[in-house]
């Protein structure tokens, strides 16, 4: 049995667009994807440069600061060092009923907000009584949802 | 009364679906559960394959009227839910979502990776002329093109647009539906580390797939406010048809990196997207009913679109080598296959095959330069072909 390439050849391949039409999509739209991300890297890739010179311009200057800073912070330091030793932090007031755990958590909490150079110390922990007759927490979702109208 | 008995027998027999059902009925229930099992079982792409099997499911019970008919002109639940499909709002919507999870960090510290983004779009234009050359109509072929681009939502919205009207513009009634479209699109997209593994291998020497790339400068904040509000004005001014997904996908970047919106963050990204997800992709399984999907034509999109893919990963890889000589071996090829979209999967394919040549070799952030590019390589490529595609 033999296979009817007849049949293959009649067959209308490029029956709605042609081969032609076909390349010339394909070249004019590859090229054109191209060009948009090429303009993209291009844009970005300059404003990597700018980014990283104006980095490098404002390190040294901010390594003179913190340099600075801390020089003045460890002279400070000595000469309170000599007068007297620097105060412990007091213990926090916890009320009856507040397991360590919590306490942990809050200070935790604390900590995690906090920028890194403001130290902060958990003075008392008490119980919030409802606010209106709401829980503390519900205000607090409340006002979240409320503030910004 | 025995006679009143075995009519009343016959007219309900006739009223149900058991005597409306077909063969073609059978074998797309089958390709649901098929779907389905994929989803749950073995995690492909669960949050839209599941709902769009689901879909598929329902539009394939026979009497039901339950599938989206016309172009989702039709009447009835399924239709009603495809207008956001047919009006072009339901694929930026969820641009939108995914701009807010996306960090382009990675791409804005190697800009070079937007030409692998760009290269691995090459899937897209070697589908069309394959398309082409199998008597498909000009939008069936761009329709079947932009799976290359491993992107669910821009493929339904291209083909959506193509399809729209349920004719071409010679007149010629067209054999593919918009979810043959997407089925096929995200089948792909959850295949990928099957598909891509041997390709990159076996176009990367064990030399090439060992490099290991430099560390990625820091990225100040200004850079990734800057970055969504400069690629929305390039890609929009040079391709026009683009703006709609390009614009949504980077406007829910810029919520995100101002860090002012953190709400709007949260919905755009959590609530909006799953209400979108849901009803894209249960709308768009309905369009697979039995009479538009079993023809010829829905082979012919299994095998471009596989063809696509593997073009474009290709593409991607061999780019990668032409940046790896260029660099003087800075650059892993690896990362080039990663540009095919596929978010972030194509990125973790990219870092399994590099650590299994090497290790300690960590690529995953280097990959995700590429990966998110080709997001927005393919959405050009998509703007692109509406533009040059009449429709």
């Amino acid at each position: 049995m033999s296979f009817n390439y007849e049949l293959i050849r009649n067959i209308d391949w490029f029956k709605y667009m042609s081969l032609s039409d076909a390349g010339s999509k394909i070249i004019v739209g590859f090229t054109v994807v191209f060009i948009g991300l090429i303009l993209l890297v291009t844009f970005f890739s300059i404003m990597g440069l700018i980014f990283k010179a104006v980095s490098k311009s404002s390190a040294p200057k901010e390594e003179k600061k913190k340099a600075k800073a801390d020089k003045k912070n460890s002279e400070k330091k000595e000469t309170v060092a000599e007068k007297k030793e620097e105060p412990a932090i007091p213990l926090p007031v916890v009320e009856d009923g507040i397991s360590d755990e919590i306490v942990a958590v809050i200070a935790a909490a604390i900590a995690s907000m906090s920028d890194g150079e403001t130290r902060y110390a958990v003075r008392s922990i008490k119980k919030t009584r409802n606010v209106g007759g709401r829980p503390v927490w519900a205000m607090a979702g409340i006002r979240e949802n409320t503030s910004s109208f | 009364m025995l006679q009143t008995f075995l009519d009343s027998i016959v007219s309900l027999w006739e009223a149900s679906g058991f005597a409306a059902l077909t063969w073609k009925h059978c074998l797309m229930l089958c390709i649901s559960f098929v779907l389905m099992y994929l989803a749950i079982k073995k995690g492909f792409e669960p949050l839209l394959l599941l709902p769009i099997a689901f879909g598929m499911f329902l539009a394939n019970l026979p009497l039901t009227h339950l599938a989206v008919v016309d172009g989702g002109l039709g009447e009835g639940l399924l239709n009603v839910l495809y207008t956001g499909v047919r009006l072009e709002l339901f694929p930026p919507l969820i641009f939108l979502g995914i701009g807010c999870m996306t960090d382009f960090g990675p791409l804005i510290a190697n800009p070079k990776s937007f030409l692998l983004g760009a290269a691995a779009q090459g899937g897209i234009f070697a589908a069309l002329l394959g398309a082409a050359a199998s008597g498909l109509t000009p939008e069936e072929c761009a329709s079947i093109a932009i799976i290359g681009g491993a992107d669910g939502p821009t493929a339904i919205y291209v083909s959506n647009q193509m399809l729209n009207g349920g004719f071409s513009v010679d007149g010629t009634p067209f054999t593919l539906s918009v979810g043959t479209i997407a089925v096929a699109a995200y089948s792909y997209m959850a295949l990928v580390p099957v598909i891509q593994p041997p390709i990159m291998k076996a176009l990367t020497t064990k030399k090439e797939r060992q490099v290991v790339m430099e560390n990625l400068r820091p990225i100040s904040k200004t850079e990734k406010v800057i970055f969504p509000v400069a690629v929305t004005l390039v890609v929009s001014l040079l391709v026009p048809a683009a703006a709609p997904l390009v614009g949504m996908l980077m406007f829910g970047n810029l919520l995100k990196e101002s860090g002012v919106c953190s709400r709007l963050v949260d919905t755009a990204s959590n609530a909006l997207m799953n209400i979108v997800t849901i009803m894209l992709g249960v709308s768009v399984g309905a369009t697979t009913s039995a009479d538009t999907v079993v023809n010829w034509s829905t082979l012919k999109v299994i095998l471009l679109g596989l063809a696509a893919f593997s073009i474009g990963t290709a593409c991607g890889v061999l780019f990668g080598k032409i940046m790896y000589l260029v660099t003087g071996g800075k650059v892993n090829p690896l990362i080039g296959s990663a540009g095919v979209s596929a978010v972030p999967m194509a990125a973790r394919i990219s870092q399994k095959v590099g650590a299994e040549a090497n290790p300690t070799n960590f690529l995953l952030m280097h990959a995700m330069g590429p990966n998110v590019a080709g997001v927005i390589g393919s959405a050009v490529a998509a703007g692109v072909l509406m533009a040059i595609v009449p429709h």
